[in-house]
């Protein structure tokens, strides 16, 4: 996966790591930055609506991006999520709108600590601040006619073995033209002046896995954003005496789709396949994936949610040989109307999987039944359609909407119960948290059917669970558009191929070039 | 907009606008009686406001057009 990192922080200008398949890195400062930003943001500005978490749906002002996560660290930005730059948009607007009262008396505000601040806001300052202070045209490290020539499509091209061209030598050039520059600070009032930060001063080591970057001391990241999360999804240790309570058993066995992770390699705890993998190493199913692409592309349009959700739930269930892609099972949902957001139609739906679809004329919108789900697009659809009720149960949690969609609703809503006599938290409150997760230890003490760690599972595949929830449909409609074009565009197939250091062929896959 | 709320000891306030002058964040905000504007320092998921002399807050001010 395309691994784009931005560092921003007091004093520093932000920057984006890139790092590539071969493990070399470009990073990208000061005017670059916002360009880059900028031009992914071109493509996936998104709509206002309830599902678009810039929006703040927390009632308690809690933060969307949280600040502590993004202050001195790196932020991973997994393709096509939101972006700083929408915030910027956003603020623009906002400040646009925004009228108050001119009569109003302006006065000193008095010193105090502990405000909130909405993370949006901080995260603009922040990056405002970096770019006045980078005076930025004089700190462009390329032209404006080089920058053309380095779009975002260029950038995938660069990275992602899915379409790269194989061309060595412009490899070489781009390799050129993105040599890593030497950090530095502000120095006290004047913005314009950098100064290198001493070696001793320098809080960040050199990631471990870049080897031939070793010794390039510009090529830091935060120690503590490798692989270490403030709330990691570990599996924390079980109580030691767990209470199971009586009634929450006979209420799990509703709405489940067990994972298909019973049948994975237990030695690897990953599932048989992934799909972002077969796309691009199994010639044969090049054509069927192109085409799975195009129609997970049509269930996130239709449904709101990520692209990248469908195709991390996919690649969990999905044994790659059955009809049932999204592992649905008829039986949990069986004449239960389910409503859900029509997004393209914009406006709410329903259905029942059901076996009596007279039984349900003219009640709801449309019936599915079990042979239907057989149909590939029809059960990604189906899918999806769940997953967004699930998330609507949940307030769009996104770790207990997809919880509920293995295991099912009540069950989950079970385990908030239980975990909320057991830490105080009320059921509501650990809702309206996405990042507690206390309530995974507990999946295991109240459901016994499905998958206790499957949002986990699910996640895994993203590089950073917590910028989940920071993803909107629209960036992700926008995505799957793109990843639509992307297939339109696809023009030969190159023989990629893997050569170790002493000139041996490793690995032969396939790679697209785009027209 | 709630994405631009500021919350200080649980009362809410209206972001008004907010600039980077001489290395240092200010920001305006508003409870719709008085408008405030106070130095900001970003630190962990909070916010500490610290209040500004005379000189810089007609410099602020100013600047913010307000």
């Amino acid at each position: 996966m395309n691994k784009y990192e931005v560092l921003l922080g007091e004093g520093r200008k932000p920057y984006i790591k890139i790092t590539r398949k071969d493990k070399s890195i470009e990073v990208l400062e000061g005017l670059d930055v916002i360009k880059f930003l900028s031009r992914i943001d071109e493509s996936i500005y998104g709509r206002k609506d309830r599902m678009n978490p810039l929006y703040e749906k927390d009632q308690k002002g809690r933060t969307l991006i949280y600040i502590n996560k993004v202050t001195g660290k790196n932020i991973r930005i997994p393709h096509y999520q939101v972006t700083t730059t929408q915030l910027m948009k956003l603020y623009e607007e906002y400040r646009q709108e925004y009228e108050h009262d001119k009569n109003m008396e302006v006065v000193k505000g008095v010193a105090k600590t502990g405000a909130i601040m909405i993370g949006g806001l901080a995260l603009l300052t922040m990056l405002q601040t970096a770019q006045k202070e980078a005076d930025l045209e004089h700190t462009a490290r390329f032209d404006e006619e080089t920058y053309k020539e380095y779009n975002i499509k260029q950038i995938d091209e660069i990275e992602n073995e899915y379409h790269w061209d194989g061309n060595d030598e412009e490899d070489h050039h781009k390799k050129e033209i993105f040599e890593p520059i030497e950090p530095y600070t502000v120095s006290g009032n004047d913005a314009s002046i950098f100064e290198p930060i001493p070696e001793e001063e320098k809080p960040y080591e050199i990631e471990e896995d870049i080897d031939e970057k070793k010794e390039d001391p510009s090529i830091i990241i935060p120690k503590d954003s490798i692989d270490e999360r403030e709330h990691p999804l570990e599996y924390p240790e079980p109580p030691e005496t767990p209470v199971v309570p009586s009634e929450s058993k006979e209420n799990t066995n509703t709405n489940e789709n067990r994972s298909m992770d019973s049948y994975a390699d237990p030695a690897t705890n990953m599932s048989i396949i992934d799909v972002d993998q077969s796309m691009i190493t199994d010639e044969g199913k090049i054509e069927q994936n192109k085409q799975l692409m195009t129609e997970i592309g049509n269930a996130s349009r239709k449904t709101g949610i990520s692209y990248n959700i469908l195709n991390d739930v996919i690649s969990q269930e999905w044994s790659g040989k059955e009809k049932n892609i999204m592992h649905i099972i008829p039986e949990s949902w069986m004449d239960q109307v389910i409503t859900f957001h029509n997004y393209e139609k914009d406006i709410d739906q329903t259905f029942v999987i059901t076996e009596e679809p007279s039984k349900w004329a003219g009640k709801v919108d449309f019936t599915i039944t079990k042979a239907e789900l057989e149909n590939r697009q029809t059960n990604i659809n189906v899918g999806a359609d769940l997953i967004q009720y699930c998330l609507k149960e949940f307030d769009y949690n996104i770790l207990l909407g997809l919880q509920a969609y293995n295991n099912g609703i009540n069950a989950v809503k079970n385990t908030l119960e239980y975990t909320s006599s057991k830490t105080g938290v009320s059921a509501e409150n650990i809702i309206n948290d996405p990042t507690n997760t206390t309530w995974m230890t507990y999946v295991p003490y109240v459901i016994n059917n499905g998958d206790p760690n499957y949002a986990k599972n699910v996640l895994k595949r993203e590089t950073d669970y917590d910028y989940m929830f920071s993803i909107t449909e629209d960036d992700m409609e926008n995505y799957s558009d793109y990843m639509v074009a992307l297939n339109d565009s696809v023009d030969k197939v190159y023989t990629v191929q893997s050569v170790s250091d002493n000139g041996e062929i490793e690995q032969e896959s396939q790679g697209y070039k785009l027209r | 907009m709630k994405l631009f709320d500021i919350i200080i000891e649980n009362k809410k306030y209206e972001f008004v606008n907010s600039i980077h002058l001489n290395g240092k964040n200010y920001v305006a905000y508003t409870d719709k009686k008085k408008i405030y504007i106070s130095e900001f320092v970003v630190e962990n998921d909070n916010v500490s406001f610290i209040e500004i002399d005379d000189e810089t807050f007609n410099k602020v001010k100013e600047a913010m057009s307000l």
